[in-house]
């Protein structure tokens, strides 16, 4: 059922560049370079990941796979806080927390609760698990850092006005932070709509393709789009309320000269 | 000097409302000093007008005495009492500051007078539509102007409901931040005249023995008004009281 690919093979999909080199060219798209450069990335990048992911399975020790996870967490932080438009002191450590609460909560429940992985630090299962949870983590860090920052900028002569009238920094804060969990969460709640629909996702595709019977897939799929759900859900609030605490200092007052604009 | 010197002289040491004690504030993240050394303490009566020239620190000083700011060095009193954290959004009910661009928030007029109603500081206190239609009747506003939706409102409009929205609060202090600069002079005329009767206004009661008298704070680049609407001016040059 499952067959395995020649490297061979691998070339002949990889010579498709060459028509959108050949498109870059003919409509004078100057991407020729960009694209060239993408591809030899993308390339490298998997190949490097499969390795590393070889040597982790092969090896199958605690230590390797938790020092992947704290890796992949590091990683993703780095790429949530990148995004929002403005920056502040503390921002990664803020964001490090919050893809850690909203990743790791979920990596454990998927473990040991729904999944009771055995051993829990199976690299087969956990690995891919925790990518998945995590990428969809720093896109909720991310969301609620940006919308929580832009709201308390944009808003700020409402929430001193607030704040004026005997609000307490919470009480002054809590339209901002609702909303920003509101826009933190559409993504998620649109990817339950449409999954299935509009395309495959990506796991189920993968188990397809392996062979694995469509319902088991299924069941598998569903269960991971809970825990992505929650997930991105724990890291937005999260993000948010940690931004709440340094923007908003104990004293009520609001110190939005703490947000500072992103040098493009 | 038209400070302590001169108050103790006209009235027989009345009680002090808010004590501001060698306060200075440094711009966030620069270093230079926002306004430095000021020292000034404001009783039952006072309706003290801060002037100097534009960026001299009135409006950072005001923004120091709500405590909306953190400064660098000094204390505000309340009272002659420091006041801690848990108790800043209760003071910020009892010294309101009204900030030059009268912020609303999304709803009708009558939306952002319930608002404050809502906070935890505002306990046993309600809302009351018959004394903010009365107030907004001496403003002259109509009925109708409550059920106005807030964002609709022109920038003289929202400083009205700014001013309404403060004084159902019963606050003993206002500190007015340019509070009628975008009003015509009529309106800006009543609007004084709201706010002198309601400094002149003295309830009955004590609050566990402590004053319940009224003082203002005045900041306006308005002569005419700083003469009409104080008994009392503080020049300001250079974040200081030269």
């Amino acid at each position: 059922m499952y067959q395995s690919l020649t490297y061979l093979q691998v070339a002949l999909a990889g010579a498709l560049v060459l028509v959108n080199g050949a498109l870059s060219a003919l409509l004078q798209l100057k991407l020729g370079k960009q694209l060239a450069i993408a591809a030899v990335r993308m390339v490298v990048q998997l190949l490097l990941v499969g390795l590393v992911l070889r040597f982790v399975f092969a090896h199958s020790s605690w230590f390797l796979v938790a020092g992947l996870i704290v890796i992949m967490s590091g990683l993703a932080t780095s790429a949530a806080v990148q995004r929002p438009d403005r920056v502040y002191t503390g921002m990664w450590w803020d964001g490090l927390m919050s893809v850690v609460l909203g990743g790791w909560t979920m990596g454990l429940f998927a473990a040991f609760v729904v999944l009771r992985v055995n051993p829990w630090y199976q690299p087969q299962t956990i690995v891919p698990l925790m990518g998945m949870i995590l990428g969809n983590t720093l896109t909720g860090v991310s969301l609620g850092i940006n919308h929580f920052t832009d709201s308390v900028v944009g808003e700020r002569d409402q929430i001193e006005a607030m704040l004026s009238l005997g609000a307490s920094r919470a009480e002054a804060a809590r339209p901002a932070l609702s909303k920003a969990v509101r826009t933190g969460m559409i993504p998620t709640i649109n990817g339950m709509m449409v999954a299935g629909i509009v395309s495959l996702p990506g796991m189920m595709t993968g188990q397809l393709l392996s062979g694995i019977d469509p319902v088991e897939a299924v069941k598998y799929q569903i269960v991971v789009m809970f825990l992505i759900a929650s997930g991105a859900s724990l890291a937005t609030v999260a993000a948010a309320l940690l931004v709440y605490r340094r923007v908003f200092s104990a004293r009520h007052q609001l110190q939005g000269w703490m947000l500072r604009e992103r040098r493009k | 000097m038209t400070d302590a010197t001169t108050h103790a002289a006209t009235r027989p040491s009345p009680p002090s409302l808010i004590e501001a004690r060698n306060l200075s504030r440094r711009a966030p993240g620069q270093g230079a000093w926002l306004f430095q050394g000021i020292s000034l303490s404001l009783h039952e009566g006072d309706q003290l007008a801060l002037r100097g020239p534009s960026g001299a620190g009135k409006s950072v000083i005001l923004r120091a005495l709500a405590l909306l700011d953190a400064c660098d060095e000094g204390d505000v009193l309340w009272q002659g009492a420091p006041i801690d954290a848990a108790a800043i959004p209760s003071y910020r009910q009892k010294v309101i500051y009204l900030q030059q661009r009268a912020a609303m928030l999304p709803g009708s007029v009558a939306d952002n007078l319930r608002l404050p109603f809502a906070f935890a500081a505002s306990a046993g206190k309600s809302y009351d539509e018959a004394q903010a239609r009365s107030w907004f009747a001496r403003l002259g506003r109509g009925n109708d102007f409550l059920t106005k939706n807030a964002r609709d409102l022109s920038g003289g409009e929202a400083q009205l409901v700014a001013l309404v929205r403060a004084l159902q609060l019963a606050p003993q202090v206002l500190l007015l931040d340019e509070a009628t600069s975008a009003l015509d002079a009529q309106t800006a005329a009543s609007f004084q005249q709201l706010v002198t009767t309601w400094a002149a206004d003295r309830p009955n009661g004590l609050d566990h023995g402590l004053s319940l008298g009224r003082a203002l704070v005045w900041v306006t680049h308005d002569e005419k008004q700083q003469v009409s609407l104080s008994n009392r001016v503080i020049n300001i040059a250079g974040g200081r009281i030269p």
